[in-house]
Formats: structure tokens, C-alpha cells, sequence
């Protein structure tokens, strides 16, 4: 394949009407999807979460297989059913959350799955380390081939993943996001090496939702929405605005200006310190006041103690030092059904894992955290005697479902069986439909349909506006920017000071932050 | 709404099915060796589906082994449920039936209920005990419940045998054992001349205890929401080590219970070795039984119909009794393939 | 006096420690890719007869090893056949993998040998099996080797060889990738199904080999051979902290304890049976302290 040249304009990768529907939960993710990629071009796919841009990608690096369509590269028919055929047509994709291994090498990593027939009988560390310095030298990149993963910062990572690909003997390399965990230098280098891959001839996918770093790297553009291309073509046909209005989603945009908060504090955190399951995530020192009634967003690359702070605010983790006050009380010694009877409420980032159980009916997860309350138990001094009210509990879970607009034929049907988007639902309108007045919610939109993710947005600013105080984490900075009063940014386990997320906001000082500068 | 109830019973019917396969598939591999082994087919077919049948004693007989079964089955069935692996029943069982046993021959001469009363409650306390000393490594050092469970039994089981051997021996039975304790403390038998006794009660009002507890309550609501995701049960504010703890109890003190209800009803004493291979066979039970405690009483009364079937056939045939153990190992193989069962139609997606 | 006691105590500790070391090593190879087979003990336990029943009609060490791997291998293999396949839980099979031994054995135990309980295949030859050209003038050297079977130094063998394949070879970096990141691996191209069931074949052949080294050196077989080894071998699979020589550590704590109380049987008026818990108990105890230290410092 790869020594097929053809002249410079010729078509690398036509795909046609591709279809995709995700068996697990039924979203229909590529739609007649059309893509076509000039040979030795930077091309653009863009279109917000949930556009289908990664599902996409995913087919052509044989990790999903499509339903339906065409997919030809260098103008022949081809099959990808796994990453292998994928590698062997000169295909590779640096991912967005890196497909690393921690506790192996550089080298090690690199090679991975590119191990030679030989090497079954024996691994000679010094041959692979030079190999490796060879592809440095070609690539002109420079990295250290025996130092361990961990030890990397997150643009060496990156490299790692780029050299894997070359060192395959990519001709196509698709990018998704990559810029979503760097910071502004770290961003700069890698647009200059994108620029010299071109040079080499190499054709680029470079996939984002930040449209000026397209205008700025692209040669040609395809806009998604909903699971189909509605534009495609040369970068210069298209201004910033139109782009923007064709993708449009929701108006992400800085805010006007931010209502007067009051001087009332929620939450009081002094001096958090909290060790996780590395350095990067253990939290060293954390101070914080949450404001009674605004919302506050702390952002930051995903791995940045982000899980390991809202975890121990709600008591799933112990503190090693410090204080955390609700409303004047210390909780940081209490169980965590002590801190849901006192109002806190929180939707975990990993909702599969954590937010909901999958066997159990919907019924059973929406009532999960107050089954023991009385207007579901009968009388009984101890929980083997406290039966449960069946018809209540499910009387109540169809009330929640009409309410929050979630179709399904039974309450008693195992909450697996519901779409992304309606168990993010369902874990909302657990922690949110009752007398509580403090939310601590990760991720909230994740792997959420674009419907599902107006009806969150929604959900949360109605939530604000009947007093609720709400502590957001998201690693996706334009939610941050949409939805918060103040931002505070986390980065290794220490939080920035907070800005308030008005017009004075300065991006530049926030993505500084998130890349640790 | 016809059609949802239709789709509904499909799949009832498809899930049903499914459960059916393994068994049916169990029992061709046990008669095909059965055509292998047996000169005479029929007649070895004849002893060991349906000789089990023949009369009182067999099935009296078929029905009292299911007592232990059952009882071992629950125990697992209650710890599984959760998560939370007890594989130590063996040692706990042993160990009720001592304690039991100890009790009744140190209370002679007393009102029989008392001494069953007495005997069922420090059997269960016992157990409990046991299991609860796992429960405690698990939460305090997290130390894996499976292989603590384990080890204790085995520790367990060596020191029983030892307080068998020296200091309770009954030199005069020629059995390792202890003395038997008096006839007036056994349960009343039922279907007599079988060994089927009330325990076989007892055993079902246990099951139907448990099975209300762990469906109806708050407490089995949560072993169950815990059973299907800790982390989940954890972030909704179930007290999971709590509830650990008191899984590990239970199922303990259960499994201590069918030692001295075996004790009761059958020998009058502890014989060496008497509860091997009790452990094992109720974890497979509550497997069969997905951990529902009413299913555990078929699967019980199916696994002691292949022993008697077993036992029938080696008295009216040629077959070789250990067939029924090929049957119980395949279904428990054929079962684990189904078991995990998940949702991939995108047709009963929403 | 001493030196005897020594002598005694290491042979002893080795000849405990090889068949659980054999299989716990096996067993390392299924953690390694993260689906732990907790059915070691059934392995071992049809394989340590079908080795000793094939070693006694053809007479030869090699034939009843090789039979035993076969069998050991093919059950292995088809427990993670189950799992891919048919998507079964990995921990079910494993204890439907000791039952399923446990019928097999006592079944064909009726049908072969014509009992259920021990049967010792006393015309064999005990010393085909022995170390010979080990043995030399020394006498330490001469009293230990000449104690020491081929299956001990498999034993051993084992460890090194598992170190050599699971750090120095590409199956070796494979099998580690599948177990630690699934996603990275299936995204280089490794495939993963593949080096599952290449962790199975290993487990398999070292149980294979744990299981005729109880059996062949005793020249007998009883329904109740392993008594709890694959177990025990399971425990050192989590202590060894998924490696070799982690593993054969943990292995040898269990067989010193173990022939301790040999030793203390044979030198003491304490009971057997008593004595017969240490090893169980200090594995318990081996255990907690692994498990502190392993979560010192760490949160929740």
C-alpha cells in the first residue's frame, strides 16, 4: 500500500454511507456518513460531543466495525475488522485519553504489537533501544527510551503514541483531540509537527471542536452533526461564523456577566490533603469556599485528583488532614448516608461503574439511596424486618420517569437496557428529586447524546435557579465556561485560585492553568 | 399493551429456556456414558432416573439428603448474593454439627426443645463466628474473603478432627466420633424406615425466612444492590463493610445450622469427616440457583435425586454411582455459560 | 544430629513446595492477563491421575507426565473457551473446573482402577526419576539430591523459564499488556483472545506437571491427592504479586511451615492434626501482612 504514489491529489480515504448503531444502547451514531481525505493534507472533522467523530474513527482503526457503507483507501475496497488490517493499510490514531501502558517503558510501549517473529524466543532490550533511537533520529523527536510512562509529561505522551504509529509505517494519522490535554506551548510544538509529517508526505486527521486551532491547522474541513457530514470541503470556503452556526449545538460562549453572589458560604474547605493512587491525583492542600446557591466548575485534564477531591467531599474516600464543612458542620467524619441525610447529593464521573447498578431495575436504582425512608418501608425496628412497599417504590419510579421524560415500558426492566443518555437521567433525577441542596456532579455529559446533554444543561441551571449550589468537574472547559458562575482549575492535585466566569474572564490564563504553567 | 405483555413473555419463556439447556444437556452426557458403560441400557436407564421413585424409603431417603443441600446451598446463596464469597461452609458445617453435639451431650436429661433450642443457637452463633473472622480481614485489612474463608476451614476442620481423635473420642463406637448423644434429642423422623427427619422442615422454613429477607426487606435490597455493584451501593450510602460483615455472619451461622440439623436428624454424633464435600456442593447448588433462596430447594432436591438416582442404579444395575457426579460437575459447567447472561439485542434496546 | 535435621527439613520443604510452586506458577500466567483460574486444584487433580495410570500400563515417567499435561491442558483450554466464547464467568468455571475433576476422577477411579480410595502402584520403579549425575561425594550434596526428583527441579525450572517468557519475550510483554491496559492492547493489534488462551495452554501445562508430581513419586493415587494444593498454589499466585520468583517465595513459606510440622510430628508428643494447621495458618498470617503493606498509605 504504501508505496502506491499516485499523483499528489489523489483520494487516500473515500468512505460512503457508512452506518453505524451502537449495540449496547441502541444510539445511532454515523449516519450515511461520507468522508473523503486528499493524499498529504492536514483534514479537519469537527462537530461537538456526541457528533460521531470519534465512533468514526474508531472504524477506521478496526476498534468498531460499521454496519453498512463503503470504505476505500488508495481507491481500493478494503475491510477493517481489526486494529491489525487497520495498521497494515497504513492507518494510526493517537488517541485522545492515550492507549498507554503505565508500567512499561517508552520502548516498550512503542513496540507494542509490533514485536518481531524472533522475538517469541528472546527480547533484546538493546536492539529494541536501538531501534527506537533510530526512529528518534528520522522522526527528529527526542525522548528517553528506557524511562517508564508514568514518569512522562502528557505531551511526551503524546509523542510515545505518535511514534508507535510511525514506527508501524503510518501514511494516515488521525488525531483525536489532541489538543484537549495540552496546554498553549505544548500545542504550538505539536501544530509544528503536524506541519512537518505533512511535509513528509504523510496524511493528517486531525479531529477537534475548537475551531480556530482547525482554521489554523487545516487544509480541508468536514463538519458533523448528528452522525453525518454537512459540509465538506476547502478550509478557505468557510469563515469561523459559518462553521460555528453549522455545528451549533448550544451557544457556548462566555457569559455576560454573572449575577452577585451572596456572601453565604455552603461549603468550607480548609487544608484538604488526601493521598490517591499517585502523585499526580493525591490532593495537597486544598482550600475552597463553595457559595451558597452558584455554581462552581473546577476543570483541568482528566487525572489531575479531580475523582480523589469529590470523592472524599462525599465520603467515599478519608481524609489524611484538613477540614470539609457543609452548612457549618464538620462532616469529614461521617459515613456517607450521614452526608446524604444533611442534603449532599453526587453523580460520579464513571456513571456505568458508579452511578447506577446495570443489573438492577430502574426502579431499585432510583430509589437506592432512600429505600430505609419511611414513605417506602413498612414499620420494623431493623432492617431485616423493614419490608419494602413495592407498589410504592414503584409508583414513585414512573412518576420520576414521566417526569424526567424517560421511556421505557417497565420500572422493573434492569437499568442496563436504557440508553447513555437515560441512565444519566436516571442518575440525575435519583440525586436531585428530593430535599437536597448540594450537588457534586463529574463528567455530566460524557458519552452523552446531544438531546440528553440539553435536557442535563437545563436540568442543572433550573436546579441553580431554586437554590441548589452545585460543584462541577469537567474536563471540557467550554461546558465549564457555559454553565458556571466561577471556575477554579485543578492541576496535580492543587486548585487555582477561582476566576469568575464573567467577561473579564482571561481563556488564555485558564488553559495556561490546566497545562500547569 | 398486548403486544408489550407478549414481548414480555417471550422473553420470559426465552430466559426460562435458557436456564433449561445446561440440565438437559447435563443429563445426555450422563446417559450417554451411561450407553457407554451399562450392558443392559434400558434396565440401567430404568435404575437411575426412575428406581428413585419406587417406594418411601428411596424417596424419603432422596428427600433427607437434600436437607443438608439445601441448608449449604443458602448459606452460599446468601454470601453470593452479595459478592461476598464464603468458601469456608465446609468448616463452619463441621463445626456446628461439634458444637451442637457438644451441647447435647453436656444438657442430658433436659426438655428437648430446650437442647434443640440451645444447640441450633450456639451451632449458629459458632458459624457466624467463623465467618464473621473473615468478614473482619476483609474490612480491616483486605485480605480476599475467598482464600481467608479457605484457610480457616481447612485450620478448622484439622482441629475438629484432632478434638475427634483425643479429647472426645468414643473409643467404644469404632468410629472416630464422639458419643452419641440421647435418642429422646433426635428430630422425629418422617417416612420411616427412611432417614428423613423434620429438619427437612426446619430447612424450608429457613429458605422461606431468607428468601423473605433477602427479596422483601430493606436489608436484602441492599445485599443485593451491593451484590450487583459495590461501588455503586457504596456511593448510594450503604455502609458495605457493615454489611460485609453481617453477610459473612449469616452465611456462617447457616451453614452451622445445617451441621446441627444434620447431627440431629441423622447420626446423633460427629463422625470424622462426615460434612466433606458438603462445602462444595453447596456453593455449586447456589450457583444452579442464581442465588434466588427458593431456587436453591429444586436444585437441592435435583442434585440429591442424581445421588439417589446413583444409589439405584448401582443396586439395581451396573451403572457406577460416580456418574452422578459427572452430571452435577457438567451442569455446573454447562451453567456458567449462561450465567452471566447480558443484554446484546439492540431489538430489546430503548 | 543437626546436620540430619537440615537435610531432613530442606528435602521435605522442597518436596512440599514443588507441586504447589508448579501450579502456582500456571496460575500466575492466567493473573498475568487478568482472569485468574481459580481451578488449579482441579487440574492438578486429574492430572495427577492420568499420569500415574498411564505411567503404570506403559511404564514410562515420560508418558504418564506427558498424558497428564495433555489432559490438564485441555481442560484449561476449554475453560477459557467458555469464557471467550460463551462469555461465562471466569471464577465459575474455575470451581465447576474442580468439580468437574472431582467427578472425572472418582469416575474413572471406579472404572480403571476398581476403588475409590488409594490405590498404590507398588511394582513401579521409584528411581527412574532421580537426579543420578547430580549426586557426588559430598555429603550434603549426596543426602539432598539424592532426595530431590526430576519434579523438583521442573519445579524450579518452572520459575526461571516464567521469568525468561514473561519478561524477555514478545509473548511474555504481550500477556503483561493484555492484563494491564485491555484497551491499549486491542488498540496496537495484540490480540487479546489469543494471548488469553496462550495463558490458559501455560496454566495448564505447569498443572499438568504439579499434578504427576504428587502422584508419580509416591507411586499411588487417592481421590483426595491434592487436599487443598491448588488452592494454597492460589494463594501464593496473590502474594507472588504476579511474579516468579515472588511466587516460589511465597510457595517456600508454605513449604518450610509444612515440614516444620512434619519434623515437630515426628519429634514432639503434639497431636498431628494440630500440628498439620501451622501451614495453613501461617499462609493466613502471610496473607494480612502482605495485604498491610501492600495498602500502606493509600486512602479510602
Amino acid at each position: 500500500m504504501k508505496s502506491i504514489h499516485c499523483n499528489e491529489n489523489s483520494l487516500i480515504i473515500e468512505l460512503e454511507n457508512i452506518d453505524k448503531v451502537y449495540k449496547a444502547n441502541g444510539a445511532h451514531a454515523l449516519k450515511n456518513m461520507r468522508l473523503v481525505v486528499k493524499r498529504g493534507t492536514v483534514h479537519s472533522v469537527i462537530g461537538e460531543n456526541g457528533a460521531g467523530k470519534t465512533t468514526l474513527m474508531k472504524i477506521l482503526c478496526g476498534i468498531e466495525k460499521e454496519d453498512s457503507g463503503i470504505i476505500k483507501i488508495n481507491g481500493q475496497n478494503v475491510k477493517i475488522s481489526n486494529p491489525s488490517d487497520s495498521y497494515n493499510l497504513g492507518i494510526g490514531m493517537i488517541y485522545q485519553h492515550f492507549r498507554l501502558i503505565e508500567e512499561f517503558t517508552v520502548a516498550e510501549n512503542i513496540l507494542l504489537g509490533d514485536e518481531l517473529p524472533a522475538e517469541v524466543f528472546f527480547l533484546s532490550r538493546k536492539k529494541r533501544k536501538r531501534k527506537i533511537e533510530k526512529l528518534l533520529e528520522d522522526t527528529g523527536m527526542v525522548l528517553e527510551a528506557d524511562k517508564k510512562i508514568f514518569d512522562l509529561s502528557v505531551g511526551e505522551k503524546q509523542i510515545v503514541e505518535i511514534l508507535r504509529v510511525l514506527n508501524r509505517g503510518a501514511e494516515i494519522l488521525i488525531f483525536d483531540e489532541p489538543t484537549a490535554v495540552l496546554g498553549e506551548i505544548e500545542t504550538k510544538k505539536l501544530f509544528q509537527l503536524i506541519r512537518n509529517l505533512k511535509e513528509k508526505g504523510k496524511t493528517i486527521i486531525f479531529i477537534s471542536h475548537k475551531l480556530r486551532e482547525v482554521k489554523e491547522i487545516s487544509d480541508e474541513i468536514t463538519v458533523m452533526k448528528n452522525g453525518s457530514a454537512v459540509f465538506s470541503g476547502s478550509i478557505d470556503e468557510f469563515n469561523l461564523d459559518f462553521l460555528s452556526s453549522a455545528m451549533s449545538v448550544g451557544d457556548f460562549e462566555l457569559k455576560e456577566g454573572c449575577e452577585e453572589l451572596p456572601d453565604e458560604n455552603i461549603m468550607v474547605i480548609r487544608d484538604l490533603k488526601v493521598i490517591g493512587s499517585d502523585k499526580k491525583t493525591s490532593l495537597s492542600g486544598i482550600t475552597l469556599d463553595i457559595k451558597k446557591g452558584e455554581i462552581l466548575g473546577i476543570t483541568g485534564m482528566s487525572g489531575n485528583g479531580q475523582n480523589v477531591l469529590a470523592e472524599t467531599i462525599m465520603g467515599i474516600r478519608k481524609t489524611n488532614s484538613g477540614e470539609i464543612f457543609f452548612k457549618n458542620t464538620d462532616v469529614s467524619g461521617m459515613t456517607i448516608r450521614e452526608r446524604r441525610e444533611i442534603g449532599m447529593r453526587y453523580v460520579p464521573e464513571d456513571r456505568l461503574k458508579e452511578g447506577v447498578s446495570l443489573e438492577s431495575s430502574i426502579a431499585a436504582n432510583l430509589v437506592a439511596d432512600k429505600i430505609h425512608k419511611r414513605e417506602f418501608t413498612m414499620n420494623g425496628s431493623c432492617s431485616f424486618l423493614k419490608l419494602i412497599k413495592v407498589n410504592h417504590v414503584e409508583s414513585y419510579a414512573n412518576f420520576i420517569l414521566k417526569e424526567y421524560d424517560i421511556k421505557c415500558p417497565d420500572v422493573k426492566m434492569p437499568v442496563g437496557m436504557l440508553s447513555g443518555g437515560n441512565i444519566q437521567k436516571v442518575v440525575i433525577a435519583r440525586e436531585i428529586s428530593d430535599d437536597s441542596e448540594f450537588l457534586v456532579i463529574c463528567e455530566p455529559t460524557r458519552g452523552v447524546d446531544l438531546n440528553s446533554t440539553k435536557f442535563v444543561y437545563k436540568k442543572l441551571l433550573e436546579m441553580k435557579k431554586s437554590g441548589f449550589t452545585i460543584l462541577l468537574f469537567s474536563s471540557n472547559i467550554e461546558e465549564v465556561l457555559f454553565l458556571t458562575d466561577r471556575i477554579s482549575v485543578i492541576y496535580e492535585g492543587k486548585l487555582s485560585e477561582i476566576y469568575r466566569n464573567d467577561k473579564n474572564l482571561d481563556l488564555e490564563i485558564i488553559r495556561k492553568k490546566i497545562a500547569g504553567y | 399493551m398486548n403486544m408489550k405483555r407478549i414481548d414480555i413473555l417471550v422473553r420470559k419463556i426465552f430466559r426460562i429456556s435458557e436456564y433449561l439447556i445446561p440440565f438437559v444437556i447435563s443429563i445426555l452426557i450422563g446417559i450417554t456414558i451411561m450407553a457407554f458403560t451399562s450392558g443392559n441400557f434400558v434396565e440401567s436407564l430404568d435404575a437411575f432416573f426412575l428406581k428413585p421413585f419406587l417406594n418411601e424409603y428411596f424417596i424419603g431417603n432422596m428427600l433427607s439428603g437434600s436437607i443438608p443441600l439445601i441448608l449449604t446451598g443458602l448459606a452460599a446463596a446468601t454470601a453470593f448474593s452479595s459478592s461476598v464469597f464464603n468458601l469456608g461452609i465446609e468448616g463452619q458445617v463441621y463445626s456446628g454439627a461439634f458444637v451442637s453435639t457438644l451441647i447435647a451431650l453436656m444438657l442430658p436429661d433436659q426438655n428437648r426443645w430446650l437442647v434443640w433450642i440451645l444447640a441450633l443457637f450456639s451451632a449458629f452463633v459458632f458459624g457466624g463466628f467463623i465467618g464473621g473472622i473473615s468478614g473482619f480481614l476483609k474490612n480491616r485489612f483486605k485480605v480476599n474473603e475467598l482464600i481467608s474463608s479457605l484457610l480457616i476451614s481447612y485450620s478448622i476442620t484439622l482441629f475438629i478432627d484432632y478434638l475427634l481423635e483425643n479429647p472426645f473420642l468414643d473409643a467404644g463406637s469404632g468410629l472416630i466420633s464422639t458419643a452419641t448423644f440421647e435418642d429422646s434429642y433426635m428430630f422425629p423422623k418422617i417416612l420411616t424406615p427412611s432417614n428423613l427427619h423434620c429438619g427437612f422442615i426446619i430447612a424450608l422454613i429457613v429458605v422461606l425466612i431468607v428468601y423473605v429477607v433477602m427479596k422483601k426487606s430493606t436489608f436484602g435490597f441492599s445485599v443485593n444492590l451491593m451484590g450487583k455493584n459495590t461501588c455503586f451501593s457504596e456511593y448510594a450510602g450503604i455502609n458495605t463493610r457493615k454489611l460485609t460483615m453481617t453477610v459473612m455472619v449469616l452465611s456462617g451461622g447457616i451453614a452451622a445450622s445445617a451441621g446441627m440439623i444434620d447431627v440431629f436428624g441423622v447420626q446423633g454424633r460427629v463422625i470424622r469427616g462426615f460434612s466433606s464435600g458438603y462445602g462444595w456442593n453447596g456453593i455449586a447448588i447456589a450457583l444452579i440457583a442464581r442465588n434466588n433462596p427458593l431456587l436453591v430447594i429444586p436444585a437441592a432436591l435435583f442434585f440429591s435425586y442424581l445421588d439417589a438416582g446413583a444409589a439405584t442404579g448401582a443396586l439395581f444395575s451396573d451403572l457406577t454411582p460416580e456418574i452422578s457426579r459427572i452430571v452435577q460437575a457438567s451442569i455446573f459447567y454447562f451453567i456458567t455459560a449462561s450465567f452471566y447472561f447480558k443484554f446484546d439485542r439492540k431489538d430489546m434496546k430503548i | 544430629m543437626i546436620f540430619d535435621t537440615i537435610i531432613s527439613v530442606l528435602i521435605s520443604t522442597v518436596s512440599v513446595t514443588t507441586p504447589i510452586l508448579l501450579a502456582a506458577t500456571g496460575g500466575m500466567y492466567t493473573q498475568t492477563v487478568d482472569e485468574l483460574n481459580i481451578g488449579l486444584e482441579g487440574l492438578m487433580l486429574i492430572s495427577s491421575f492420568f499420569s500415574i495410570y498411564i505411567f503404570s500400563i506403559s511404564g514410562s515417567v515420560l508418558t504418564g507426565v506427558i498424558t497428564g499435561i495433555a489432559i490438564s491442558v485441555l481442560m484449561s483450554l476449554s475453560m477459557i473457551l467458555f469464557r471467550i466464547k460463551l462469555k461465562a464467568n471466569i471464577f465459575i468455571l474455575g470451581l465447576a473446573t474442580n468439580l468437574l475433576a472431582a467427578g472425572l476422577v472418582s469416575f474413572f477411579g471406579v472404572k480403571l482402577l476398581g476403588s475409590k480410595g488409594t490405590v498404590i502402584f507398588g511394582d513401579l520403579s521409584k528411581t527412574t526419576f532421580l537426579l543420578y549425575p547430580l549426586r557426588n561425594q559430598l555429603d550434603f550434596a549426596d543426602s539432598f539430591f539424592g532426595n530431590i526428583s526430576i519434579f523438583d527441579f521442573m519445579a524450579f525450572a518452572a520459575v526461571g523459564i516464567s521469568q525468561y517468557i514473561i519478561f524477555h519475550t514478545s509473548t511474555g510483554i504481550r500477556m503483561r499488556a493484555v492484563g494491564l491496559s485491555k484497551k491499549t492492547a486491542v488498540s496496537v493489534g495484540i490480540n487479546t483472545d489469543k494471548n488469553k488462551i496462550m495463558a490458559y495452554m501455560f496454566c495448564g501445562i505447569f498443572c499438568g506437571i504439579s499434578g504427576a508430581a504428587l502422584s508419580i513419586p509416591v507411586n499411588s493415587f487417592a481421590a483426595g491427592m491434592t487436599n487443598g494444593r491448588g488452592w494454597i498454589a492460589l494463594v501464593a499466585v496473590i502474594l507472588g504479586r504476579n511474579n516468579p520468583v515472588g511466587i516460589m517465595f511465597a510457595a517456600l513459606i508454605f513449604g518450610f511451615s509444612s515440614s516444620l510440622s512434619n519434623i515437630l510430628q515426628t519429634g514432639t508428643e503434639i497431636s498431628p492434626k494440630i500440628l498439620m494447621i501451622i501451614p495453613f495458618m501461617v499462609t493466613l498470617f502471610a496473607l494480612i501482612f502482605s495485604s498491610i503493606s501492600k495498602n500502606k498509605g493509600k486512602g479510602v
